[in-house]
């Protein structure tokens, strides 16, 4: 049976062939930037991006506060556990491979791009004062973080010369071009100015009270820390002052209530966001008991235990065993998997004013003296009475006391000038305190050639 | 065989005097091996198209006129052609065809006979590869085609296998084969919701598969285009013939057991081993800083061993001995499988029916694959010009799987235990104090099931247009969908990051379509010039949609799915597509049966290249020469047949993202708050990597094609290589994928098939060989690091381990050593960081291992690979057995850091680096002295890596037909008992568990050879029926 005509039939076939089917199938789970930066709410929405970025583990999510911890321990703490990165910053033994310096190093930069692109795109939010405030923010404080890991103090030699990190401060080009990014190290003195400026931009701009966001309080608590690195305590202490003096800020009414919360509290001056959904809090990860889900790999040492008086309650509640008998003694600050993170929180202002007030010089700033605001804080963690005079030893300790594994031990040894003896004697300004520049930036940028830190 | 051509002799003898006359010839075919009949065998009048099928007796009956010549035909037979004269009595002794001259070899949208191909394609047959133990086809094609290299990274089922056909010829794209079954480019992607791949084959019966052709060539596989650059797998499948119809049952059940084991310390050498680590880090830090061991690293002065103990390990007990290392493995593993099938037909209509219902479980605790399948194909012959028929494959697939190689819960990492900490405490509970997570724990207290449901169906329709000229169209559906179900228990709380227990679900479902038309025209002018000719087009469209969700905090251990879990911690769904649109020709002409040519070219466009490279055309050439036709060769009693072939072409490589050239904004989250961030790089100029490959191969065959074989050298050149190129990090982003970047395989096949001993003993011999050097000629500058200390790098085979050297214990102090591999400053020299010793002459070796420099120290790659495959039989009994082995390739121990570390830490260590560690000045070893936590030489080097050259005995089968004049008394047509055997034997000198590894969380064109607590491959045994009727 002839079923078709077979001249039909072979005009059915090339009608067939030559249909053109549908090549242009477009993205959904993503989408390209026409569609994506369009008006002022996405310029938000990345604004947002850019604190997501900041919240990134390798960034204010744990490892920029465990880095300054691992690095500048004088018999603080001990880390156990397997990971090798971190062992080697510990042991202050890394090499330019380090994953975890590299891990920081891109992860800044990545949240440096956002900021830099919201302010490439602040004309689409009509120029608003406020996100270009809170993008500067961002990309000052990842500066700052960046630079001192990454490059030799500020008081460490002349900063004009020493090598800081590369200022990027156009948003990359999505069609990418080279040589925008084929960027050499700035100095020091270069990156600090960037920071400065930034932050100061962002205390300007940004207003009192922002949510969980940056406030103008932030700012002036990031510039304090900046200021007080740079040995510019008066600055330091001025800014400490306007923050207490503010009345936004209490005290909470007991050492463990700063820690471990949902949600910011009335000590909370800025804090990493962290939900069940989102977010990871990587010091819980690393500090936290195995009753806690944490890997406990980061121990307080008995020397450090031994620094608190034993009615303190910093010791009597933020210090526990894990799991009865086991010797291993864990920091209590980092025990719920989905808690915030307090970056800066009011107890460092207490202490930055009595530091100021002691070593500027000149009249007192604000209505405490150095004695008053120790006193504060150990009103409030039931310890001894500070020292009727206060010498720069004792703040430090305090320091120590009270702001203990929140990152700021390599940042006050510098400071201060002390000299390491656990793995030691390292001396406050040797090179294996500081990050080598990632290998993977030496071999990709070639304008960082002969640029990598020493010892590396 | 003397006995076959007697009884043809004498029967024609006999009828010669019959006249011609219109009359039915009847006859029966038996094979010449046992005289045992052959159904199924096509018995044509030549130069008609009258035919007729031998029944089950091997009868046949058949209308005849005339004189005419009756041509025999079988698969795994040399044809027959008999001049039937006047008789009409026409019986056939066939002989078995070792080497498939005559076969028909499936080509991309058509089929050719082996003789006549031009370009290189191997064969294996279905029934080679029937009833390996294994789940998926890939793996049961190792050692059995040359240069295709198969490699199952570990020995949990159901996994990714690695196959390279002719070397990798990308880094940053995919390396697999394409597959194409019946006609369809099947979905083979790894949809595993975890790093440890899983793999789509492994949803499909290979005792369905009729053969597996292997397009290795450009002539061969640029039919295929933009994809084809890693060589294309037909797999066809099983179809029916007319005849009566055939049933078969297949049972076969066995035991696994772990190939091989390493060797761990036991309870007493634990103890014994540390304590003595901890005496000489006691000793060390003495000298070193005037305190012991306790100050040291505790700030507790005086601390015992004992003491140490305590801190570290958690619960353990000095005269325990859990063998840890041995709790991983199940003792009942092993496998039950049950096979079906129907087939027959008559003229019009064929059919082929089966089911399988596998179990097996795997050798580790918790691991197992359970399959049901089943299929049915169709042929209809409509009427003289249409035909048309459906293949119609339905199984589920379900998968229990365990946590990845370098989770703390996976079975292999139980061996890192102490055995002085017993896995169960005094009370029968198991022992959670354990120095890293107790693994049984997990086993006891979780759940992971990963079920796969898979349709793969099409329909076709045939219609003969004009003699010669046909046209044929094809519909495809390959539906997979994918559930990954994971439960764990509160129990395992520390290890998830869960409270109280939790789970996830994770749905993923690929919708395959495609469509393939085309014409085919064949025609013979003038006697001597054939042409076939094949032209169309095809179009596939593949949606992929996912969703999941992970959740947690049980009310007990009671509840296991989500909807009794009170926090969701993530919910998303996904969506994604691609398209290809094809356009395809080839002419294959061929003069006076002696002279080939082949001509082919592809367009192919792709939604997944940038918008400005949308279409590519692949074009390839080939030609042959068949000198064994020519009149110098026609009559040469030793060469019986000898083509020269040589194929030049070009096949490409599609990128694996399907937006990959696209820039790109992705949503994320901050506090429940929207956000985004950019996340791609676009690259509008994105396109496929090409491979040009030049082809020059021989076959041949001496002494009437008693020794047949191929040899082949190749040269794949690779052009515009996709690479993640990095870009400084400072820009915000890590990398942007772009077109840069050369690197070629060269290589030389070899294949020999031999009969070496014929008559009612028989022996054949099949060996393949292949060897291939791969280098990486441009990466633009770029390194690109994988695995632990893998690399992709300019001058060196992908993958190439580059490291520091080690170069064993110092002799004097025991101190671990590098070779320094540069030149050293004079200050080095000085101040004694640097050294020569004796053994080493004047290389510069260092114990400070920052000082010393990387090297490419190791390759991952096979130097070359095969197999030999020898096949006996002798009156109903058969024994075949095939040798695989890969010889040359390294592999890199990334747990050696943790497992054979100098007891730095509490891992249990190899029994082997225990008694041969450093223990005193003059002692000459690799192994560096044992001290405890300060580490001697546990760092990344050269130390771990080892050769993993192996011979395996892969497959061992051993059977029994029983005589047919038996069987057929219980109305049976054939009873086959068999017991075989899968990695009988292994020959390797690798001193962990298995030298064919690639751990699995890691997986990757680069990541190679690296072995990170992986499990070993499974050794089977099993036993058989298969009853036919």
């Amino acid at each position: 049976m002839k079923l078709f005509n077979n001249k039909t039939f072979i005009a059915l076939s090339f009608t067939l062939i030559l249909v053109s089917c549908d090549l242009d199938i477009k993205p959904v789970d993503s989408v390209v930037p026409e569609d994506a930066i369009t008006d002022a709410a996405s310029v938000q929405a990345l604004l947002v991006g850019g604190y997501d970025a900041l919240s990134d583990d390798d960034l204010y999510g744990g490892w920029i506060q465990m880095t300054s911890d691992l690095l500048g321990t004088n018999f603080d703490l001990n880390w156990g556990g397997t990971f090798f990165d971190p062992r080697d910053i510990w042991q202050k033994v890394m090499t330019a491979n380090n994953g975890q310096a590299e891990a920081t190093w891109t992860d800044g930069y990545e949240a440096i791009n956002i900021a830099n692109t919201v302010l490439a795109n602040l004309d689409k939010a009509g120029n608003d004062p406020m996100i270009e405030g809170e993008a500067k923010f961002i990309r000052g404080a990842v500066y700052f973080e960046l630079v001192r890991l990454y490059a030799k103090d500020w008081a460490d030699g002349n900063p004009a010369v020493n090598l800081g990190v590369p200022l990027k401060l156009e948003a990359t080009n999505m069609v990418y071009d080279p040589n925008q990014n084929f960027i050499s190290r700035n100095t020091v003195e270069e990156v600090y100015d960037l920071v400065l400026s930034d932050l100061e931009t962002a205390e300007a701009n940004l207003p009192e009270e922002n949510g969980f966001f940056a406030t103008t309080w932030a700012a002036k608590a990031m510039l304090a820390r900046v200021h007080l690195q740079r040995r510019e305590y008066d600055e330091a202490r001025i800014l400490a002052n306007e923050i207490i003096e503010s009345g936004y800020f209490e005290l909470a009414d007991r050492v463990d209530r700063c820690f471990n919360l949902d949600n910011n509290n009335s000590e909370d001056i800025f804090a990493i966001q962290v939900t069940p959904q989102d977010g990871i809090n990587d010091l819980q990860t690393f500090y936290a008991s195995r009753s806690f889900n944490g890997r406990r790999d980061i121990r307080t040492r008995g020397e450090f235990r031994a620094l608190f008086d034993p009615s303190d309650e910093r010791y009597t509640r933020l210090i526990y065993e894990d799991g009865a008998g086991s010797g291993r003694y864990l920091s209590g600050k980092y025990k719920d998997q989905f808690a915030n993170i307090s970056v800066i929180r009011l107890a460092e202002m207490y202490l930055i004013r009595a530091e100021g007030n002691l070593l500027a010089g000149g009249p007192q700033v604000g209505p405490n003296t150095p004695h008053d605001d120790l006193q504060i804080l150990r009103d409030r963690a039931k310890a001894p009475a500070a020292a009727a005079s206060p010498t720069i030893d004792d703040i430090m300790l305090e320091r120590k006391l009270e702001l203990a594994f929140e990152g700021h031990f390599v940042h006050d040894i510098r400071r201060t000038e002390t000299t390491i003896d656990q793995f030691g004697p390292i001396s406050w300004d040797a090179d294996e305190l500081i990050l080598p520049v990632p290998q993977r930036e030496m071999d990709a940028n070639p304008g960082l050639s002969g640029q990598q830190n020493a010892g590396y | 065989m003397k006995r076959g051509l007697l009884l043809l002799f004498v029967a024609w003898m006999g009828l010669s005097t019959s006249y011609a006359q219109d009359r039915v010839i009847t006859g029966r075919v038996s094979s010449s091996e046992d005289g045992a009949p052959i159904p199924g065998v096509n018995v044509l009048i030549k130069g008609t198209t009258i035919g007729a099928v031998t029944d089950a007796e091997g009868k046949y009956s058949i209308n005849a006129s005339g004189s005419p010549t009756l041509v025999f035909s079988f698969i795994g037979y040399t044809t027959v052609e008999s001049d039937a004269g006047a008789r009409t009595t026409v019986d056939v002794a066939m002989n078995p065809d070792t080497q498939q001259l005559s076969e028909v070899v499936v080509v991309g949208y058509g089929t050719q006979l082996k003789q006549e191909l031009t370009g290189n394609i191997a064969k294996v047959s279905g029934s080679d590869i029937k009833n390996v133990p294994v789940p998926s086809v890939d793996q049961a094609l190792q050692g059995r085609a040359a240069g295709v290299f198969v490699e199952a990274g570990n020995g949990k089922l159901g996994q990714g296998i690695k196959v390279r056909v002719r070397g990798s010829a990308s880094v940053s794209a995919s390396n697999e084969p394409l597959y194409v079954i019946d006609g369809i480019i099947s979905t083979t992607d790894d949809l595993s919701g975890t790093d440890a791949p899983t793999n789509p084959l492994a949803q499909i019966n290979f005792n369905d598969i009729e053969s597996i052709d292997i397009l290795k060539d450009a002539s061969a596989a640029s039919i295929y285009g933009s994809r084809a650059a890693n060589g294309v797998v037909l797999i066809t499948t099983k179809r029916g013939k007319s005849g009566k119809t055939r049933f078969n049952v297949g049972f076969q059940t066995g035991f696994s057991e772990p190939s091989r084991k390493a060797k761990w310390l036991n309870g007493p050498q634990y103890y014994e081993a540390f304590n003595e680590a901890f005496e000489n880090a006691n000793a060390k830090a003495l000298a070193e800083d005037g305190v012991d061991f306790g100050d040291y690293f505790y700030g507790e002065p005086g601390l015992t061993f004992d003491e140490v103990l305590d801190y570290e390990l958690g619960y353990w007990e000095k005269d325990s001995n859990e063998p840890w290392s041995d709790n991983a493995f199940r003792d009942d593993a092993g496998i039950s499988q049950f096979d079906f099938t129907a087939s027959g037909g008559n003229e019009k209509t064929k059919f082929y029916v089966s089911m399988q219902q596998l179990n097996q479980n795997g050798i580790l605790i918790g691991d197992a694959l359970d399959r049901t399948s089943g299929r049915i194909n169709l042929d209809n012959q409509a009427s003289d010009k249409l035909s048309f028929g459906f293949n119609f494959n339905l199984s589920r697939t379900i998968n229990r799987r365990l946590t990845d190689d370098n989770e703390f819960t996976t079975p292999m990492q139980l061996l890192a235990l102490p055995p002085i900490q017993p896995a169960h405490l005094d009370d029968g509970t198991l022992n959670d104090a354990t120095v890293y997570f107790n693994g049984l724990i997990k086993h006891e207290n979780s759940s992971f099931e990963t079920t796969v449901f898979r349709n793969i169906s099409n329909v076709y329709g045939q219609l003969i247009l004009a003699p010669g000229l046909l046209f044929r169209s094809e519909f495809a559906l390959d539906i997979l969908t994918q559930n990954e179900d994971r439960w764990d228990g509160a129990a395992v709380d520390s290890q998830t990051g869960n409270v109280n227990g939790g789970g996830s679900s994770r749905w993923v479902n690929v919708q395959n379509y495609s469509t393939n038309n085309f014409f085919n025209y064949k025609k013979n002018f003038g006697s001597i010039h054939d042409i076939d000719l094949t032209a169309g087009m095809s179009y596939q469209y593949v949606l992929r949609n996912s969703s999941s969700i992970t959740a947690q905090t049980f009310p007990s251990d009671a509840f296991k799915t989500l909807t009794n879990a009170s926090v969701i911690t993530a919910g998303p769904s996904n969506e994604t597509a691609y398209a290809f649109l094809s356009y395809f020709a080839r002419a294959n002409y061929k003069l006076n049966d002696k002279y080939l040519l082949s001509l082919s070219g592809r367009l192919d466009g792709s939604s997944k290249f940038g918008e400005d490279q949308r279409y590519g055309f692949f074009p390839a050439a080939s030609a042959g020469w068949i000198l064994s036709q020519e009149s110098f060769l026609k009559d040469n009693s030793t060469i019986s047949f000898l083509k020269l072939r040589a194929s030049y072409g070009v096949t490409g490589n599609a990128p694996n993202g399907n937006f990959s050239g696209l820039p790109l904004y992705s949503g994320i989250t901050y506090d429940k708050l929207g956000g985004i961030a950019p996340t791609q790089l676009g690259n509008k100029q994105l396109k496929w990597e090409t491979t040009i490959q030049t082809d020059i191969g021989v076959d041949f065959g001496f002494l009437n094609d008693r020794i047949t074989g191929e040899i082949d050298y190749y040269m794949k050149n690779t052009d515009d290589l996709l690479l993640n190129s990095n870009v400084p990090g400072t820009s915000g982003f890590l990398t942007r994928l772009v077109n840069v970047g050369k690197l070629n395989n060269k290589g030389f096949e070899f294949v020999l098939n031999t009969r070496n001993v014929t008559g009612d003993f028989t022996w054949t011999t099949n060996f393949n060989f292949a060897k291939n050097i791969n280098k990486i000629t441009d990466l633009d500058k770029n390194v690109i690091e994988g695995g632990y200390i893998n690399r992709a790098v300019e001058g060196e085979p992908i993958g190439v381990f580059y490291v520091q050297e080690f170069a064993g214990a110092n002799p004097d102090n025991g101190d671990a050593l590098w070779f320094l591999n540069r030149d050293p400053d004079q200050t080095e020299i000085d101040d004694g960081a640097v050294f020569q010793i004796q053994k080493y002459g004047d290389r510069y070796v260092t114990n400070d291992y920052g000082l010393a420099e990387r090297k490419v120290v190791g390759n991952p790659n096979p130097d070359f690979i095969g197999g030999l495959n020898n096949t006996l039989a002798y009156k109903g009994f058969d024994l075949s057995f095939l040798f695989q082995f890969v010889v040359g390739n390294d592999s890199y121990n990334g747990g050696g850091r943790f497992e054979r570390a100098d007891f730095v830490y509490f891992d249990n260590q190899l029994v082997e680096d225990w008694e041969n560690a450093w223990r005193q000045p003059g002692d000459n070893t690799n192994i560096p002295q044992a001290r405890l936590f300060y580490g001697n030489g546990d760092f990344e080097s050269s130390r771990y890596i080892q050769d993993a050259s192996y011979v395996r005995l892969k497959t061992l089968s051993f059977g029994y037909t029983l005589p047919s004049a038996a069987v057929s008394k219980l109305f049976l047509s054939s009873v086959r008992l068999y017991v075989s055997a899968q990695n009988l034997l292994t020959f390797t000198k690798y001193d962990l568990n298995d030298p064919e590894v690639n751990t699995d969380y890691l997986s990757s064109n680069i990541s190679q050879g690296n072995d990170f607590y992986a499990a070993p491959q499974a050794k089977t045994i099993m036993f058989g029926i298969n009853v036919g009727f």
